[in-house]
């Protein structure tokens, strides 16, 4: 199986490079204000740790890019292991933040195990399903098994809570099982039952409700539940085409809250308009194109499977964040990869896209 | 399942992300497009913030350019209760500490302060009251205290560098720049200003974004006001009253100053009065009465001006001619000369100057008759406000003549029966010592605009009309010295001056309106100098001061009078039109022996001498006298007269009298008595008119007027 390996996709390289740049750029942007106020004078706080983080992702990217990706196969199980073991924890000892256990601190910097095991599911289904394969058109001792572990993981994280890392996590592992083969009917009568699942969920907590009905209708509570989205759509309507200009928001003044995180798409469509949004979107839509080729061209079912996670649970976290910002979805905390401020998300996703570089290298 | 179904599938996923993609794409297309203006227009209302820029009030000086009034910086003590964020250390972390260095600057409680201070529902408070708005040197003091978390915001506020000076003209503008009262209120229109806006936009906590100036009209500061007042001469009044306050205790008095010529007013004070710096002070509202033009009162003697002037207008004056005087029948009434006896058969001239009431019924009711008496009163502006420029001007009260009954007309033409203000007074009164013309009063000499200097408004007198002619004027004029020289106003002389003017010691109505109060005195006198030519006309009048008879009060105006007209005369250098200077009457008198001579004579010798008869018994002759003959007296002084043989004395009527007087008199009829509490005597245990022994001891009791009310 093993052949020479080439170099890795330079366009995917590339675009990882452009979209980490434009987030750092608006990291400092739309954190600058809110630093200098919370962080006694110091402009560069929060640009500052996610340059560090940058640093780190580029660092943990170069390795994964090197590590031939089969590798990970033996690591699998164990990597799984630990990322259940460190849900548990958090659920255990974690800090609780905006009402979700989802952090452990080390210092005064900190995890999201949730983060780390979207990626530890995305490599230990590829493994799975790829052994599996034959199965995967049965019920029970397939489909069943597979959406047994992926459920459990799941429910940790339904713990926490965190909606959004849960939904990408199990989207990602549903189009895994469906590149397989899993049947349609199958996966429709799941996707049925998911979908009731995924009510009672919202149903069970008050406070999803209240962000269903703000983002239907978010004027109807201003200061309360549609506050985040109404100041989301100040932002971005009126950035316009052009944009206000670098650094020229109005609704990174305390406006809208935590703007360098899971807002920070608003910040830039108020500074850059739909020119600086739409070539956000298409450097991730390249970005993601070049991953399907890589899991179409990769040597083997396990490197398309594992590419196609990765691949997957970009592009899901990049709809969600994006339909979330523009009222197309409920509010829910998920990041944007790459731009959005956050330790764990970014080295996360560039190891993610470490991981899918190396996968090229090998592409047929 | 192949390798190609695979494929499929990986290239079907990607499809679904593209189309999701474009759905994104044109969704944010969307809302940066069609959706754009609106929310633009939303979120306007959300970032602009429009603030009101506060124009500076204007000053108000007084006709010399003195300053009374000005609007200067102050600061708002705020204490920091909660720290901002984790090094914030700029916060009040030891409350009984910070009270009790600010308590003895701010002049605010101990408790209040810790109070404020331990609050545990805000993040920063205003301390109230005592630390709103305070002054510079207060801030400079809190400043140096250097404590942390007491901050202080510069704002602005309103000063009167003379404190309580002139207080019921100036009146007062609070901390929240709003005009209460006096100038402030009338001329709030000039002095006020218009404010400016500036609209911006704001971030969330409310400071203005980068570039985010949207519009600035700047505000237009207030003009200021010069008044007609003259600081020294208004200084005058403020002394003269602070010191009769201080001895007498009045209920109220109040002293005008004005040029007879022009209406303007020199100098206007009223007491109580109090500090516009800090009205807060101020616990019975009454003391912000501007009574000189806000209180009606019966003017008494002083209002017979208006009735001479009018009857030699008319020609019915004869000065020499002679009438009876004593008392005067109207149908079932009898109106009395103030003694209760008159002097006999005497001239118009020596009525006027005894200010006998019967001469002023003759001279008005009976010859001017009640159509011209109205007429005049009229002409002479009663019944209506001057229009001096000062907020809350009363009309006075004048009868309808067509329903006046004749002896009501008749005590009218003696100030009883008719309400005026003490500022009609003064226009009337200045009419006839300017020649016959009345002039609106007024205080106000002119609006400027302090930046450029401009004068923007000017008031120049206005002449209402002709009352009288100016040969009447001169006439009445010199009358009224004679008064001064000759009459009830020997008291009111100035060395150097010719002063011509009229008493006025009217009995004060009783409260339920019956008659009148016994013992109850408004004692006013309204008088003008020099006479020729009248320069100043200073009215005063003074509300039961506490003295022991009507001549001590006649003394009270006549040192307010004095030491104003003489004090303003000298600082406007007014040349003196008297050559000879009058010797200064003597203010002591030495009692003569008058045992033996008969009651009568006895009685009027000692009021030659300057002091007050007390005549004890019913006999004809004296038979003893207090104090012994030789002794010297300050004038007003009581002298007893005793004409009867003490065993066949009956109990006098102690009530009203003071302590002092009742152990005089109770020392010469040889009574022992007991006094309790002090003050004047309200009651006695045995009834008047029992005879004076076998009554054991005798007790009085007594009262302080002031606690009487």
């Amino acid at each position: 199986m093993p052949k020479a390996r080439s170099t890795p996709d330079l366009i995917m390289i590339l675009c990882t490079l452009l979209l980490l740049s434009i987030g750092i750029i608006m990291v400092y942007s739309s954190s600058a204000v809110i630093s200098y106020h919370e962080h006694d004078g110091d402009y560069y706080y929060f640009t500052k740790r996610q340059m560090v983080f940058a640093v780190l992702g580029l660092f943990a990217m170069y390795v994964t890019m090197n590590i031939d990706y089969w590798v990970w196969k033996k690591w699998a199980g164990i990597g799984l292991l630990i990322a259940v073991a460190l849900l548990v924890l958090v659920l255990l000892i974690g800090k609780e933040v905006n009402g979700a256990k989802s952090w452990l601190g080390i210092g005064s910097f900190g995890i999201q195990p949730a983060e780390f095991s979207k990626l530890a599911m995305a490599i230990f289904l590829a493994r799975w399903l790829s052994e599996n394969q034959k199965k995967i058109v049965t019920f029970s001792r397939g489909l069943m098994p597979a959406l047994g572990i992926v459920g459990g993981v799941f429910g940790l994280i339904m713990l926490q809570p965190d909606l959004g890392t849960g939904a990408v996590l199990v989207g990602t592992s549903l189009v895994m099982i469906y590149i397989t083969g899993a049947r349609i009917g199958h996966l429709m009568a799941l996707g049925l039952a998911g979908l009731i699942g995924f009510a009672g969920l919202i149903l069970s907590a008050p406070y999803r409700i209240q962000r269903i009905v703000a983002f239907l209708d978010p004027w109807q509570d201003p200061q309360g539940a549609g506050y985040q989205l109404i100041q989301s759509l100040y932002a971005i309507g009126p950035g316009g085409f052009m944009g206000l200009g670098l650094g020229m928001s109005r609704q990174k003044f305390n406006y809208l809250p935590e703007p360098y995180n899971d807002f920070i798409f608003s910040i830039l469509a108020e500074e850059l308009g739909f020119l600086g949004g739409s070539t956000v979107l298409l450097l991730f839509l390249l970005l993601l194109w070049r991953g399907m080729r890589a899991a179409i061209t990769a040597p083997d079912l396990f490197g398309s499977l594992l590419a196609t996670g990765i691949v997957g649970m970009i592009a899901l976290q990049v709809i969600i964040n994006i339909g979330v910002v523009t009222g197309m979805f409920p509010v829910t905390g998920i990041t944007l990869p790459f731009l959005s401020y956050g330790g764990s998300s970014l080295t996360l996703m560039l190891t993610g896209v470490g991981i899918l570089l190396n996968i090229t290298r090998y592409s047929r | 399942m192949g390798k190609k179904r695979i494929q499929a599938r990986i290239l079907l996923v990607g499809t679904g992300i593209t189309l999701l993609f474009i759905i994104l794409l044109t969704r944010l297309f969307w809302i940066q497009s069609v959706n754009a203006d609106w929310l633009v227009k939303e979120a306007q209302n959300l970032w602009s913030r429009k603030e009101v820029l506060q124009p500076q009030r204007g000053a108000i000086f007084d006709r010399n350019g003195e300053l009374l009034a000005y609007t200067g910086k102050a600061y708002t003590v705020i204490a920091r209760l909660k720290p901002y964020s984790e090094n914030d250390k700029n916060y009040v972390r030891n409350p009984v500490d910070v009270a009790e260095k600010l308590s003895p600057v701010l002049d605010v409680s101990m408790e209040d302060l810790v109070e404020q201070l331990t609050r545990e529902d805000v993040r920063q408070v205003e301390i109230p009251r005592g630390g709103w708005k305070v002054d510079e040197e207060t801030g400079k003091q809190i400043e140096e205290l250097k404590l942390p978390g007491i901050i202080l915001n510069e704002t602005t506020r309103r000063y009167y560098p003379n404190g309580a000076f002139a207080s019921h003209v100036l009146g007062y503008a609070n901390l929240d720049g709003q005009a209460v009262m006096g100038i402030e209120k009338s001329q709030d229109k000039w002095l006020s200003g218009k404010p400016g806006s500036y609209e911006f936009l704001k971030d969330r906590l409310g400071y203005q974004l980068p570039n985010g100036l949207e519009s600035i009209t700047p505000a237009e500061d207030g003009k200021d006001v010069y008044l007609t007042l003259d600081k020294q001469i208004q200084g005058y009044v403020e002394d003269a009253l602070d010191d009769i306050e201080q001895k007498y205790h009045p209920k109220k008095m109040t002293a005008i100053v004005a040029d007879p010529k022009t209406g303007e007013i020199l100098g206007m004070a009223n007491r109580p009065h109090f500090d516009p710096n800090r009205y807060w002070d101020i616990e019975d509202y009454s003391v912000q009465i501007n009574h000189a033009v806000s209180s009606v009162f019966e003017p008494g003697s002083t209002f017979k001006i208006v009735t001479l002037s009018a009857a030699v207008e008319e020609g019915l004056f004869h000065p020499n001619e002679t009438y009876q005087s004593g008392a005067y029948q109207i149908g079932p009434d009898r109106i009395h000369d103030h003694n209760g006896k008159g002097w006999g058969e005497i001239t118009f001239l020596e009525g006027v100057q005894k200010s006998s009431n019967v001469a002023f019924v003759i001279l008005g009711y009976e010859r001017l008759k009640k159509e011209r008496l109205f007429e005049y009163i009229h002409k002479f502006g009663f019944g209506s406000p001057t229009g001096i420029q000062l907020p809350g001007e009363e009309d006075g009260v004048l009868r309808n003549p067509n329903r006046a009954y004749p002896v009501e007309v008749a005590t009218m033409t003696f100030g009883q029966g008719v309400a005026v203000t003490a500022i009609q007074q003064v226009a009337a009164v200045s009419a006839v010592a300017n020649g016959g013309t009345l002039i609106q009063p007024s205080i106000v000499k002119k609006i400027e605009n302090p930046e450029t200097g401009e004068v923007i408004d000017q008031f120049e007198p206005v002449q209402e009309r002709r009352v009288i002619s100016e040969e009447t004027s001169e006439q009445v004029r010199e009358i009224l010295e004679t008064v001064v020289t000759d009459g009830t106003g020997t008291l009111y002389q100035i060395d150097g001056y010719h002063v011509a003017g009229k008493t006025g010691t009217a009995q004060k109505p009783r409260e339920d309106g019956r008659g009148y109060a016994p013992g109850k005195y408004i004692y006013s006198f309204v008088g003008f100098a020099p006479r020729e030519n009248p320069e100043l006309l200073v009215y005063v009048v003074v509300d039961e001061p506490e003295v022991d008879n009507i001549y001590l009060g006649a003394q009270v105006t006549s040192s307010i009078f004095k030491s104003i007209m003489k004090n303003s005369l000298q600082y406007m250098k007014v040349v003196p039109d008297m050559k000879t200077v009058v010797q200064e009457k003597e203010s002591e008198f030495e009692v003569d022996d008058l045992v033996g001579y008969a009651a009568v004579t006895a009685e009027q010798k000692v009021l030659d001498a300057g002091g007050v008869p007390q005549i004890i018994g019913e006999g004809e002759r004296v038979l003893k006298q207090y104090p012994e003959e030789g002794k010297r007296l300050r004038k007003g002084s009581t002298v007893y007269l005793v004409t009867r043989k003490t065993a066949d004395l009956a109990m006098p009527d102690f009530t009203g009298k003071s302590l002092r007087e009742a152990l005089e008199y109770c020392s010469i009829l040889g009574i022992e008595a007991r006094f309790e509490g002090h003050g004047y005597v309200i009651d006695q245990n045995v009834p008047p008119g029992s005879p004076v022994k076998d009554n054991g001891e005798l007790i009085l009791y007594l009262k302080s007027r002031s606690d009487s009310q």
